[in-house]
């Protein structure tokens, strides 16, 4: 339900009156044809590559019967080795952790350089690091505005036209 | 299958109504004419139901604001960030009642070339500033609604639709003039 326009500023009239005078904008004369080729080219597309909604009713339930026949299928004969299977990928799961094993020395040299970074920042005074910190800000938000500018240079449209 | 002729009166009678909302919400008749072409598509699809249905038209200018929200919402998301910094905070309201002069309206009405500078301002108006104003005024669509569909409070519809109107007013002063506001 539309506010009630009797409650609307006298700008909001105005603008009611004055857009209220409108005509329907004349569609190009290219439209209708445009649309009846792709229409027509859609006619052309053989049944089974339109999109399945399309697809003739008995085509549709068919389809429909064979996919549900095969995921039944499926669950049928997996089901009953559930536990064979879960096995095979517990084994498998674990000869790759032994594989990533040796990548915890690295994460452990990592853990290390951060906390020698937090005991450095912590031995730096207060001022130097809010400099820091506002460089780094100044940067993002240029790098931010350039990529904005770039992008809206590229995409060849502005939101504030 | 539906009939080809048929549906191309039908195409015909419809399609000033569809492309003109598109064009309307878009600001562009490039993009109008493919979201129109998307809209017909779909009636064709639903063209067995829509023969002859009084609400074939409803249904029509539906799917066509839809199409373009959908088409707008692509766009949105990737410049929103940027133009929500640029934004002032949502009051509108408090905006509206202190700028807006107690002024009277007079009806008159507007010549071609008048009708030609509205449409022509209408599509230089920013995207937030224009959707909100056409789902307004020519979609029918109340405040609360809009913001649903757009996805923003409903303060930020209200302050772009009072900024599109204040912009239209600076941009139509001779027009203004001329209808006595």
């Amino acid at each position: 339900m539309k506010d009630p326009r009797h409650n609307e500023e006298p700008l909001g009239r105005w603008a009611g009156n004055v857009l209220g005078q409108l005509p329907p904008r004349t569609a190009p004369p290219g439209l209708a044809p445009l649309i009846l080729a792709a229409i027509s080219r859609q006619q052309n597309v053989p049944w089974y590559r339109r999109p399945w909604r399309l697809w003739p009713g008995s085509a549709r339930m068919l389809s429909a019967t064979l996919v549900g026949g095969a995921f039944a299928a499926l669950w049928w004969f997996l089901l009953p080795q559930a536990d064979t299977v879960s096995a095979s990928a517990a084994k498998a799961a674990a000869a790759q952790w032994e594989v990533v094993r040796p990548w915890s020395a690295f994460s452990n040299l990592v853990a290390a350089i951060g906390k020698a970074l937090i005991l450095v920042a912590r031995g730096l005074n207060p001022w130097v690091l809010a400099t820091l910190g506002g460089i780094l800000a100044l940067l993002w938000s240029t790098t931010l505005g350039l990529g904005t500018a770039c992008w809206r240079m590229a995409a060849g449209q502005s939101p504030e036209r | 299958m539906s009939d080809p002729a048929q549906f191309e009166a039908f195409v015909l009678a419809y399609q000033d109504m569809v492309f003109s909302t598109a064009a309307r919400l878009l600001g562009n008749d490039a993009e109008a004419q493919d979201v129109a072409q998307e809209a017909f598509l779909r009636a064709w699809n639903h063209f067995h139901d829509l023969a002859g249905s009084a609400t074939a038209g409803g249904w029509l200018k539906t799917v066509t604001r839809n199409l373009c929200l959908n088409h707008l919402q692509r766009y949105r998301a990737r410049w929103k960030v940027f133009s929500d910094l640029t934004r002032e905070s949502d009051d509108g309201e408090e905006r509206e009642l202190e700028i807006v002069a107690p002024e009277t309206l007079q009806e008159t009405m507007l010549t071609a070339d008048q009708r030609e500078l509205i449409e022509r301002a209408l599509t230089r108006l920013p995207d937030a500033q224009r959707i909100a104003l056409a789902l307004y005024h020519f979609e029918d669509m109340d405040y609360a609604d809009i913001a649903t569909h757009l996805g923003v409070s409903l303060g930020k519809v209200k302050t772009d639709i009072f900024r599109a109107r204040e912009t239209l007013r600076k941009k139509l002063q001779p027009v203004r003039e001329s209808v006595g506001v």
